[in-house]
């Protein structure tokens, strides 16, 4: 049915109003008009529709209103006024104290949001009763004359208030909610601005595991499964918050692959049970120690100058594969200093002097005690250079240099020798352990 | 476009499992903006085209990001994504220079086609474009090669 009512102008500008059905015209605004205005725009406004959902009563019969759009207004149930600003000096003290994360989420509930296991409402009422309780304790101690209402009464209030204003919200609010995330993502933003961007960032990023994104995709199609979560407008900038997708996807895959290294150690662990001939792994910095320990160490060499001459070295073993460019950096670093400020004896020294202190460790985590044995008695070291890097790996393994004794893989002060020196040392430490 | 997979082409290296679903979604999308119809306005005929720029760019961003970033696909996938052309390899090559990074497509910055030998203004920095305008307000708003707007690496 069409509208009842037409709006026409006449040639000098004045509004003149036509009724369809009796086919008369009228100079006065006629009050069925906007009846009928309003029949015709329903459906379309519907969806904007705002309706309060929440009312919290906050100090001196002053309510928080939370609208079903997430807008939140004040009324002054004393004189039945509305308005935006809070007029009252006990409320505003109320709202200066409550905790910003819950009212959003109060906020995000208003306009559709289904918050698993959480009674956002219920927090929110709870934590206010018990801002309005200190602050009336206060209010009595300092002069009787700002608190008016004593709690016990309010605090049956706004539970009766709230379950009708509750009432009036239709089903149709989840609908609108899900057209206009980004404006929920305005005014949740503008709510949030307080709480530190580190914490909003790490919320942020604790839902991608949440809801499981694959760190092999791109943000602009993961985004997608999360948008729809309050938190993920915790970020308001979408370039940053694709920053921080890939910083996570970086993470996450790195840390798969070093998942995936271990169990490449495990299984060469494994493997040694079977034959002798297996190949180890290495610890952490035997390559880059051993490249340092061949090169021509001036007083002024660093990091640098040791990776150009070495670099082929560095190739060979695949140093950056299993360190990166930092660790290396930092790992030379301070074994230079043990190479340039101690003489051999006194590297010797120091070595065995870092094995002693740590002797009932290295002890206990012994695995194969008899191996051991046989490899410590070898009086003379094989020929080849390979062969004398194998029975080093031999005894590490035996060491479990892997598993309980994974501390010294990091600790520099194990790698101040080169491979033959630090065969010979090992094997005088050991002695003493089987003597 | 990926080349058409034919009994000649190389076994896809290990790993692309995990990438294919994404790549999955992109040929998608780049399918569906191809049955848009192009506007009958001059002025808007080339916006079509746009699309297709930005999302073939998105996904050489992906495979780049894929390798240089997150470390998460191996050297031999890389180069097999490439050769497949999955990704535009000379966008990438310019992506790893100074002052490329953002590089919106090969045609913005290719000065010998324009007629007065200059890059696309997409590739004009947004500080100077602000500084060079009478009221400080910029009036450009996206390119007309790639619909790119604004790709210099400040902005």
């Amino acid at each position: 049915m069409g509208r009842i009512w037409k709006q026409f102008k006449t040639p000098d500008g004045r509004d003149y109003y036509f009724n369809t059905l009796t086919q008369t015209s009228t100079w006065e605004r006629p009050k069925d008009l906007d009846e009928d205005a309003g029949k015709q725009d329903r459906n379309k406004k519907r969806k904007l529709d705002e309706k309060p959902k929440f009312a919290i009563l906050l100090a001196n019969d002053w309510y928080l209103v939370i609208t079903s759009l997430g807008n939140r207004y004040f009324f002054d149930s004393g004189s039945g006024r509305v308005s935006d600003e809070l007029d009252d000096e006990a409320s505003q003290e109320i709202m200066l104290r409550v905790n910003r994360e819950k009212l959003v989420l109060l906020i995000g509930v208003a306009r559709g949001y289904d918050y698993k296991g959480r009674d956002a409402y219920g927090e929110v009422v709870g934590e206010i009763e018990s801002i309005r309780n200190s602050l009336s304790d206060k209010n009595i101690s300092e002069g009787p004359e700002s608190a008016t209402s004593s709690p016990e009464e309010n605090s049956a209030t706004p539970q009766g208030e709230a379950g009708i204003v509750a009432g009036y919200s239709s089903s149709d609010d989840a609908e609108s909610d899900a057209e206009s995330d980004d404006e929920i993502g305005q005014i949740l933003i503008e709510d949030v601005d307080e709480t530190s961007v580190a914490d909003r960032e790490q919320a942020f990023t604790q839902l991608f595991a949440k809801y499981e994104l694959d760190p092999f995709s791109t943000w602009s199609l993961q985004s997608k499964q999360i948008n729809a979560d309050p938190e993920y407008y915790l970020i308001k900038d979408e370039a940053r918050r694709s920053e921080i997708f890939e910083g996570w996807c970086i993470k996450v895959l790195a840390d798969a692959s070093k998942g995936n290294e271990h169990s490449i150690v495990d299984e060469s662990g494994l493997d040694s049970d079977d034959s002798d001939e297996a190949q180890f792994e290495p610890t952490k910095y035997h390559y880059l120690a051993h490249i340092v320990s061949k090169s021509n160490i001036k007083p002024t060499t660093i990091y640098k100058d040791v990776k150009s001459e070495n670099k082929h070295l560095f190739n060979q073993f695949r140093v950056k594969d299993t360190i990166t460019k930092r660790e290396q950096e930092n790992f030379v670093a301070k074994l230079l200093f043990y190479y340039k400020k101690l003489s051999l004896d006194e590297r010797q020294a120091t070595f065995t002097e870092f094995l002693e202190s740590n002797r009932t460790k290295i002890e206990a985590g012994l695995t194969d005690r008899d191996k051991l044995k046989q490899l410590i008695n070898m009086e003379t070291l094989p020929k080849k250079s390979y062969d004398i890097e194998t029975s080093l790996l031999n005894i590490e393994n035996s060491m479990d240099v892997y598993g309980r004794n994974a501390f010294l893989q990091t600790e520099v002060r194990y790698y101040v020798l080169s491979i033959t020196e630090k065969i010979k040392c090992l094997q005088r430490f050991f002695k003493q352990t089987f003597s | 476009m990926p080349r058409i997979k034919t009994k000649r082409t190389k076994p896809a290296p290990e790993g692309f499992e995990k990438v294919k679903p994404t790549l999955v979604d992109f040929e998608l999308q780049l399918k569906e903006v191809q049955s848009d119809k192009a506007s009958r306005l001059s002025a808007k005929a080339e916006e079509g085209v746009w699309k297709v720029f930005q999302i073939s760019h998105e996904r050489s961003r992906y495979v780049y990001n894929l390798y240089y970033k997150r470390h998460a696909i191996s050297r031999e996938l890389y180069e097999w994504l490439l050769r497949e052309k999955y990704a535009d390899k000379t966008l990438i090559a310019k992506w790893k220079k100074k002052g490329y990074e953002k590089l919106c497509c090969l045609r913005c910055i290719q000065s010998t086609e324009t007629a007065q030998g200059t890059t696309c203004i997409c590739r004009v920095p947004r500080s100077t474009l602000e500084e060079n305008s009478k009221d400080g307000k910029v009036t450009f708003q996206r390119c007309v090669h790639c619909g790119c707007s604004g790709c210099a690496s400040t902005d």
